[in-house]
């Protein structure tokens, strides 16, 4: 309760923040009361981001986090202004007139406050999203338990270098409260993302009910809900790139400069939340190019807004070329880091069905309708963006109305294909966009089946088709993740019943967590993943803290040789050492090599044992634990006692 | 009259493709994807049978 509590109180404060800088933005009718609070609360994001970027690598803890919550409260309260305040709670409280005089619009804000609210909650399940369990939550813990930030070169992650308004959104949440409120912090941005996707509609001038019909129809998206609950950064540079659309759009109606500032801030917060948020940038040049040709708009102002964006993400690059000699790696790093290993490897062939120009053409059919042949699995669910975006375009004028923002798309996707690994949510950018067109071909669909009642029978099922297929996933994650999140589930429950990729490591790293003793260090091997359930300052991960940088320098990692280790066994004296004895994998490894032969039609977990500990110290090191019992074996990971594998170690190796 | 007749014959070949459209669209998702819908299916009534029981 008390973080749901919370999550309405920074809400509310960051949206006072940003609303300082923005309210003066979209002053004299630039901006709506909704739009401003929209880009006020985004706005507010990133100054939340400078602050923990600033203050965090001196002081992190739960002393500073909430003296600088306490500053942004005095903030926030003398910069709302109390006449945008009123307009947005007069609109509020008009909602149950709205409810008798128009029932449509009622029955749609009530979906969208059920499923919003539940996909928000659900973010205090415990957390078992890949990412987040490998470095979205498990690196700001790590700054969090030294008591500031640092890069964490001893992962071997290219991850390292991402940028971090998410994370220091972790950060800050961590600190102050607990990670049930950093991954709703994330889900804010969903939310965001609806309201920004509704208020394009109405930018553009569709009535309320649609703009609520596309809100809805990005809210029910299954990616949009999975993530919702999770500390993953794809809805929110979502949520940027629909506010930086809207920005535009009002600019290009409006003409100031000002709204060109707002674009410049959404754009630079999108790429600080994601690498991938470049790319939206630079699939806006066509729509800037077009109007630089067009000598009705001020060329000068035009340049504002990517000026502003480079501005607010320079801090990032400095910050990535000192700790990695390149401002945008993991990115380019066939450039500036040609000695490094690719921190990209194997991702290019790992999805979709090609890259000619006949797979480009057949790319969003094969997304929608056959996910779990070609790509990353039911990512959105039920194909509705599919049936519905199309028909948005039986509608006169609708060419007209959406053309900038399909040049935006058109640009967006070309990159996605050839540019990316092909990752289906690595679209999601596009969503809020499409949810607007679906909502738009949806409109079509009812208006041109009116006064005909065999196809609006037929209209009616296949709305009806849709809702139930997409209702599946909507009920599955609230069912799976809603027990948990208001405590009718433990987290060991939730953990042993609910798949997770690759495994959380719940019960292993909780009793590292609950045993390691302050100043006591353990020492893990497994593989790519260090879980964030597992203590994170006090580990020895895979590499010593000397020769933790190999991935920047070199492509292969150092040797070490039995006498070495097991003097720096002795050194560190390890209170237990955690090795994988198993992994997971989503695609049928038994079938040949390649994309298209690696379908798992049915998504059921593969569980591949491992060959020994899979480490560089395999050699001596699964011989002694071989021999030896776990302290505690898990799904996926055992935990085995330093002190007796040390003791084996030195009988194998000084007989 | 004429100007009717054709907005109405318009109308009524953007909707019959639409429909087909649509239909294609779930008709051929549902084809494809029938065993991941049987086997989620079958994790969604174990998990209410834990969440009840």
């Amino acid at each position: 309760m008390a973080s749901f509590g919370f999550i309405i109180f920074i809400t509310a404060v960051l949206t006072g923040l940003g609303w300082l800088l923005v309210g003066r933005l979209g002053a004299n009718g630039r901006l709506s009361g909704s739009e401003t609070a929209a880009f006020a609360f985004a706005t507010g994001s990133l100054i939340l981001y400078f602050a923990v970027f600033l203050i965090g690598p001196y002081r992190l803890d739960g002393i500073s986090m909430w003296g600088l919550t306490a500053t942004f409260t005095i903030v926030a309260a003398f910069s709302i202004q109390k006449e945008a305040l009123g307009q947005l709670l007069g609109q509020a409280k008009d909602l149950p007139a709205l409810a008798r005089t128009h029932p449509w619009s009622a029955c749609l804000w009530i979906a969208i406050v059920l499923v919003g609210s539940s996909s928000l909650i659900q973010g205090m399940a415990p957390p078992n999203d890949y990412d987040g369990l490998m470095y979205h939550l498990s690196f700001p813990r790590r700054d969090v338990e030294n008591g500031f930030i640092s890069i964490p070169f001893d992962r071997g992650l290219g991850h390292a270098f991402f940028p971090q308004l998410g994370g220091n959104i972790s950060r800050f949440a961590l600190a102050t409260m607990n990670v049930g409120v950093a991954q709703m912090m994330h889900g804010l941005y969903g939310l965001l993302a609806a309201a920004a996707t509704g208020l394009i509609m109405r930018r553009v001038g569709y009535g309320r009910d649609l703009a609520l019909s596309a809100a809805l129809l990005f809210l029910v998206s299954r990616v949009v809900i999975w993530e919702m609950g999770s500390s993953e950064t794809d809805v929110p540079l979502a949520a940027f790139a629909a506010l930086a659309m809207l920005a535009y759009l009002s600019f290009r109606q409006d003409g100031s400069p000002q709204l060109m500032v707002l674009f410049g801030l959404m754009i630079g917060g999108g790429i600080l939340f994601k690498l991938i948020g470049f790319v939206v940038a630079v699939s806006f040049a066509p729509l800037i190019f077009a109007d630089l040709a067009n000598t009705n708009r001020r060329r000068l102002f035009l340049m504002v807004g990517p000026a502003v964006a480079l501005f607010v993400v320079t801090p990032h690059l400095i910050a990535t070329y000192a700790g990695a000699g390149n401002p945008f790696y993991p990115l380019f790093s066939s450039i500036f880091n040609p000695e490094a290993q690719d921190p990209f490897r194997g991702v290019s062939d790992a999805f979709g069905t090609g890259r000619g120009v006949i797979d480009f053409i057949m790319a969003p059919w094969t997304i929608f309708t056959m996910p779990m042949h070609y790509y990353d699995g039911m990512v959105f669910g039920a194909p509705y963006l599919l049936a519905l975006a199309p028909l948005a375009f039986v509608q006169k004028g609708s060419w007209a109305t959406w053309r900038a923002v399909l040049s935006f798309m058109l640009v967006f996707f070309a990159f996605w294909f050839w540019g990316f690994g092909q990752q289906t949510r690595f679209l999601l950018p596009l969503v809020p966009f499409t949810s607007c067109l679906a909502a738009v071909g949806l409109g079509a669909l009812w208006q041109m089946s009116s006064g005909r009642r065999g196809a609006r029978f037929i209209v009616v099922g296949i709305i009806g088709v849709l809702a139930i297929n997409q209702a599946l996933f909507v009920g599955i994650y609230t069912l799976l993740r809603i027990p948990p999140a208001i405590g009718l589930m433990t987290a060991q429950d939730y953990h042993t019943r609910t798949p997770t990729l690759g495994g959380a490591f719940f019960e292993t790293c909780t009793y590292i967590d609950n045993n390691l003793k302050p100043g006591e260090k353990y020492l893990s091997v497994t593989g790519a993943f260090h879980s964030y359930y597992c203590p994170q300052a006090p580990v020895v991960y895979n590499y010593f803290p000397d020769e933790a940088q190999w991935w920047l320098k070199k492509k292969e990692p150092p040797g070490m040789d039995a006498a070495e280790f097991l003097k720096r066994f002795e050194q560190w004296n390890f209170r237990y050492v955690i090795v994988s004895w198993a992994s997971e994998s989503r695609r049928d490894p038994e079938q040949i090599a390649g994309h298209k032969a690696r379908k798992n039609l049915s998504a059921k977990p593969k569980i591949l044992l491992s060959d020994g500990s899979d480490s560089r110290f395999s050699d001596y090191l699964d011989p002694v634990l071989d021999g030896l019992d776990p302290l505690i074996k898990g799904s996926m990971t055992a935990v085995y006692d330093g002190p007796a594998v040390l003791e084996a170690l030195r009988r194998q190796l000084q007989p | 009259m004429d100007n009717e007749k054709h907005d109405s014959f318009s109308v009524k070949v953007k909707l019959t493709v639409a429909v087909l459209w649509s239909l294609t669209v779930i008709g051929t998702y549902h084809w494809f994807n029938t065993p991941y819908y049987v086997e989620k299916l079958s994790v969604f009534f174990a998990h209410l049978k834990n969440v009840i029981g």
